[in-house]
């Protein structure tokens, strides 16, 4: 089933923990994997990394410190196999989607996000598993956006959950409520522009559609969240953020739900009116239309 | 009077207890927090009313056989989803889908629904005081759904039977595929009149417009149209 979330809230201290509230809220919409993509204020770039082998952690390092200087970096154990690399580098930020794809290249290394404002928390389980596995520190954000997943159309693996990141456009993040159809012939295409997936998770696709189509094409995002309500196929409500923007895409049949709803500058997405609750006790939401784009600036 | 705390219970015990109460003859009850739980009132039987202080998720009062369920606030996807019997009042708004596939019954709306209000109905009748979203009334085959504010676009997709009466002044312009416009009948009009007396409703039963399934030189459904051709057609 999948459920999405997303808060926009300038100075927001509590971004990570108001995600996770409310993806706990929708943990029903599914198990397998909870993730979260937050909108920090930072003076370095920070990256994780997860390797299914701590042995692998020489490799990655050597890597990394082809592009960067690590200041302060932990390697922690997650509940399965992973462990997780965490780290802030100081690099020329120009080198992040260079870095994301060196690092990428490993076959059994996967970044799950890099930048100066973007940090992406996901694993295996619920939010409260997040929380409780994954040190979240409070820190001055603007945005995120989050996801629960039901595996559907690939093996559950915590780099198939959301958010999606792609060095095509560092910085994105998208998370996606559906499945797309004509994912394998898009795969190939955008293979031939020179993505790598990681996953066989159909919704990292669209990052790296996205990510195309806002890199090497020039688009904007809500050009490109256009563009994709043209080219995918299938069943999507999209959330995609920006260090300055975060927007939606919706098929035209919306069977995905997508609530918004704004008040004290403060805007929620939900895919359920409950998961709007931690933030609003009681509102009854816009619900977006279907084949609609749209796009909110910070 | 029986107060029931929803934020104590998981919901598999509050609809245990609510069909036992009503099981037990009680007629009044109130389920205090529900804070938007989903599923609240899942196959109640019996005559009683419970009214549920606040707002509640999806698939509120499925499957509903009888009672009188009254939502003070607003409820998400599905209200009333295969409903049989009985009356789901809701003050606030619904969310999308409200009423799917009902059978009988009654659902009024106090506020506003959202898409595909009435999907596939086959029998009751939908009340909705505001307005709805795109879709009302998709695949009806029986029943009756009548909207008071404005309605969105498609409305009455594909219905094979069923009746919709609007009175926005848009809604010839907004009709799906497969349906006609007319004027409303002497007997819809009587039949509207007892429906609007016995909910309170303030309005003028002749105002309204009818949506029938057309009866005849059916076209071909175009709910979806893929374009095939797309990025790896470059």
């Amino acid at each position: 089933m999948c459920g999405v979330a997303g808060v926009v809230s300038r100075g927001s201290m509590s971004l990570g923990n108001d995600l996770l509230d409310m993806l706990w809220c929708v943990r029903h919409r599914g198990l397998d994997a909870t993730g979260i993509a937050l909108y920090e204020q930072r003076d370095l770039v920070r990256i994780r990394v997860t390797l299914p082998d701590p042995e692998l952690a020489g490799e990655l390092l050597e890597t990394v410190g082809r592009f960067a200087q690590a200041t302060e970096h932990r390697l922690y154990q997650g509940e399965g196999i992973f462990t997780f690399y965490d780290a802030l580098l100081d690099m020329d930020p120009d080198q992040i989607g260079e870095l994301h794809r060196a690092i990428d290249a490993h076959p059994r290394l996967c970044v799950h996000s890099i930048g100066r404002t973007l940090t992406v928390y996901k694993d295996q389980g619920d939010a409260a598993g997040i929380r409780s596995r994954h040190e979240i520190r409070a820190a001055s954000g603007t945005h995120g956006i989050g996801h629960v997943r039901l595996a559907t159309e690939s093996a559950e693996d915590i780099n198939a959950a959301h958010p999606f990141t792609t060095p095509l456009f560092p910085e994105l993040a998208i998370v996606h409520n559906g499945q797309f159809t004509n994912y394998f012939n898009l795969r190939r295409f955008l293979e031939s522009k020179g993505a790598r997936f990681k996953t066989r998770n159909d919704s990292e696709m669209a990052a790296h559609y996205l990510g195309w189509q806002m890199g090497s094409q020039g688009l904007d995002l809500e050009q490109a969240m256009a563009a994709a309500l043209e080219d995918f196929d299938g069943i999507f409500t999209i959330l995609a953020a920006t260090p300055t923007q975060i927007g939606y895409v919706k098929d035209k049949l919306a069977i995905k739900p997508l609530l918004v709803f704004e008040q004290g500058g403060v805007t929620v997405f939900g895919s359920e009116q409950i998961s709007l609750t931690p933030l609003f006790a009681d509102v009854f939401a816009d619900e977006m239309d279907p084949g609609t784009v749209r796009v909110w600036s910070l | 009077m029986v107060v029931v705390d929803a934020a104590t219970l998981a919901k598999r015990e509050l609809n245990r207890r609510l069909n036992s109460l009503l099981a037990e003859g009680e007629t009044a009850i109130e389920v205090q927090n529900p804070g938007s739980m989903h599923n609240l009132g899942t196959a109640l039987k019996g005559r009683g009313e419970i009214t549920v202080r606040g707002s509640t998720g999806f698939y509120t009062g499925g499957f509903l056989e009888g009672p009188r369920l009254v939502i003070e606030g607003n409820t998400g996807w599905y209200t009333g989803d295969n409903m049989l019997a009985g009356e789901i009042i809701i003050r606030k708004n619904a969310g999308s889908n409200c009423g799917p596939s009902m059978i009988g019954g009654t659902i009024v709306v106090h506020g506003n629904t959202g898409g595909r209000a009435g999907l596939g109905m086959k029998g009751g009748d939908l009340l909705v005081l505001g307005s709805t979203g795109r879709w009302c009334g998709q695949m009806t085959m029986g029943g009756r759904i009548i909207i008071l504010g404005d309605v969105g676009p498609g409305l009455g997709e594909s219905m094979y039977r069923g009746l919709i009466h609007v009175r926005d002044p848009e809604a010839e312009s907004k009709l799906g595929g497969n349906v006609e416009f007319h004027p409303i009948s002497a007997d819809e009009v009587d039949s509207l009149a007892q429906l609007f007396a016995t909910h309170g409703v303030q309005a003028d039963p002749n105002s309204f417009m009818s949506v029938r399934p057309m009866t005849s030189g059916r076209h071909h459904y175009t709910i979806f149209n893929p374009q095939l051709s797309g990025a790896d057609g470059r």
